[in-house]
């Protein structure tokens, strides 16, 4: 077959058409429930991989799934190492048949790959973030799947304690495939299938992405039975599409497990109490460095110079009007640099209206013109070079 | 040659002698330049007819770069809070200001 340098308009048309597919079934909350296409990709995957054919058990949450396990667990008083060995088995065969799709697509379309690739991805995140403001790369649900699972893990001790009594507490690893993270994985090699390539896994590519929007957030698999979670009710994200919340869960289930993130930090549910009351010192004096961090990001500038009562250590006019001040707090548990937290203050008098940004430590010995001059990385460029800037208005 | 710079307020605009053509999509109908969903404010680009462009694609913030347009005719600039400028016909960059964290710099929103 001839390489395809660029897609035609109708290859274009089925892209977005099949972008649309995607995103409305995921994330204009129709997220379908027919468990006879989960159960069929389950069995299938089972059946790669060589392994009986499992019972299916659907709980809401990944917490669920390690409740669900520890009871069964303890019910039938088996499977102790066996989770691992069935996730490795369907992991290799799975990539095996993965390998096989995505070779046949690089070698027909080598050139074409990275292009379209790109233009699917970009389409898909673009639109989910003006959709619902969540980035679903394949890279960032795989990062979210991460600290969920970690997360889980971390609190399973206590909360499937709660559910299973004075017995010991077990953790089960999450599959490795098959899950959210495949999603679009999968997406991809069907649109590819779509628009020109014959793939002779197709079926089974198309079964598995059945399979995962129907139901599989995430499962446990075992070898007689699979455990599976649903999909979060919601996952809010910062602008950076990082996992964020300051007024409550950042993601959560129906069963309303959920957890805590602010800019991709977690909280423990006591920590979120902690943060919900923090003062501006109990912030400055965390010492969980990533928590302080995400809270002053959350708590504002403003109110930490002035209830840390900052030193002024410059102040000057801007032009006519606007008053800048250069203030700095002395963090006396860090050591190096970074014990001095600097912060950039202009306000525009006609307005009332304030900016106070967080500027690098250094500049508690610059003026406040030059913190100013930072904050657009072309200015203080340009002002190293030149020691002075141009402008022809400012307001 | 120094720079050429308008600041509005939160947002700085280069004038810039070069045409940009690649790379950049979507041409906005409603005239805005930059908007903060977090906050509703925005600055928009007053006319009649205007061809705006901005790359979509997320890397484009990491670099604080939030995109270029060219102007065929005059323009005034606005947001609600902060003063007009108006804009001579021209080709211009736009970028948004940054933030000092010890671990990564980050984008400010307004």
């Amino acid at each position: 077959m001839k390489p395809i340098e660029k897609l035609n308009q109708e290859q274009e048309g089925k892209m977005i058409e099949f972008k649309d597919e995607v995103l409305d079934t995921v994330f204009k909350s129709k997220i379908k429930t027919d468990k006879d296409k989960v159960n069929k990709a389950i069995y299938m995957l089972y059946d790669i991989a060589w392994l009986k054919k499992p019972d299916i058990l659907y709980v809401d949450s990944p917490m669920g799934c390690q409740i669900a396990y520890n009871i069964m667990k303890h019910a039938f008083n088996v499977w102790d190492q066996v989770s691992y060995q069935v996730r490795s088995q369907v992991r290799s065969q799975v990539r095996e048949v993965i390998a096989q799709v995505s070779g046949q697509v690089r070698e027909v379309q080598a050139q074409v790959w990275s292009q379209v690739r790109s233009q699917v991805r970009r389409q898909v995140s673009d639109q989910v973030i003006d959709q619902v403001g969540v980035q679903v790369s394949d890279q960032m649900q795989d990062q979210v799947i991460a600290q969920v699972e970690s997360q889980v893990e971390e609190q399973a001790q206590s909360q499937v304690k709660n559910q299973v009594g004075e017995q010991e507490v077990k953790w089960a690893l999450f599959s490795v495939h098959w899950r959210l993270g495949d999603l679009l994985r999968l997406s991809f090699y069907l649109f590819f299938h779509k628009i020109w390539i014959k793939i002779d896994k197709i079926k089974e590519i198309k079964t598995l992405y059945e399979g995962v929007i129907n139901w599989m957030f995430i499962c446990i698999q075992l070898d007689w039975l699979c455990i599976v979670s649903g999909y979060p009710e919601y996952i809010k994200r910062d602008d950076k599409n990082r996992m964020h919340n300051p007024d409550g869960y950042a993601i959560e289930w129906k069963d309303w497990y959920g957890q805590y993130y602010i800019h991709w930090v977690w909280f423990t549910p006591e920590e979120w109490d902690k943060y919900r009351k923090a003062t501006a010192l109990d912030i400055i004096t965390r010492p969980n460095q990533d928590q302080k961090r995400a809270m002053m990001m959350v708590y504002g500038n403003d109110k930490l110079i002035t209830e840390l009562w900052a030193k002024v250590v410059n102040k000057m006019k801007d032009g006519m009007w606007y008053d800048m001040t250069l203030y700095c707090i002395e963090d006396k548990s860090q050591e190096g640099e970074d014990r001095y937290m600097v912060f950039y203050e202009a306000i525009d008098p006609s307005k009332d209206e304030k900016i106070v940004l967080r500027v690098p430590p250094e500049f508690r010995n610059r003026t406040a013109q030059e913190a100013k001059y930072w904050t657009f990385p072309q200015l203080w460029e340009e002002y190293e070079k030149t020691g002075k800037i141009d402008f022809i208005k400012e307001t | 040659m120094t720079k050429k710079f308008y600041r509005h307020w939160d947002l700085l605009i280069e004038k810039i002698d070069t045409e940009m053509t690649d790379d950049w999509l979507s041409i906005q109908s409603d005239n805005i330049l930059l908007e903060w969903e977090a906050t509703n404010h925005f600055h928009r680009l007053l006319w009649e007819w205007i061809k705006t462009y901005r790359k979509k694609t997320i890397e484009l913030w990491d670099s604080f770069y939030a995109g270029w347009f060219n102007l065929m005719n005059g323009w005034k600039l606005v947001h609600e809070e902060h003063e007009t400028i108006t804009l001579e016909p021209w080709t211009y960059k736009f970028y948004v200001q940054r933030e000092y964290d010890p671990v990564e710099e980050r984008r400010v929103i307004d």
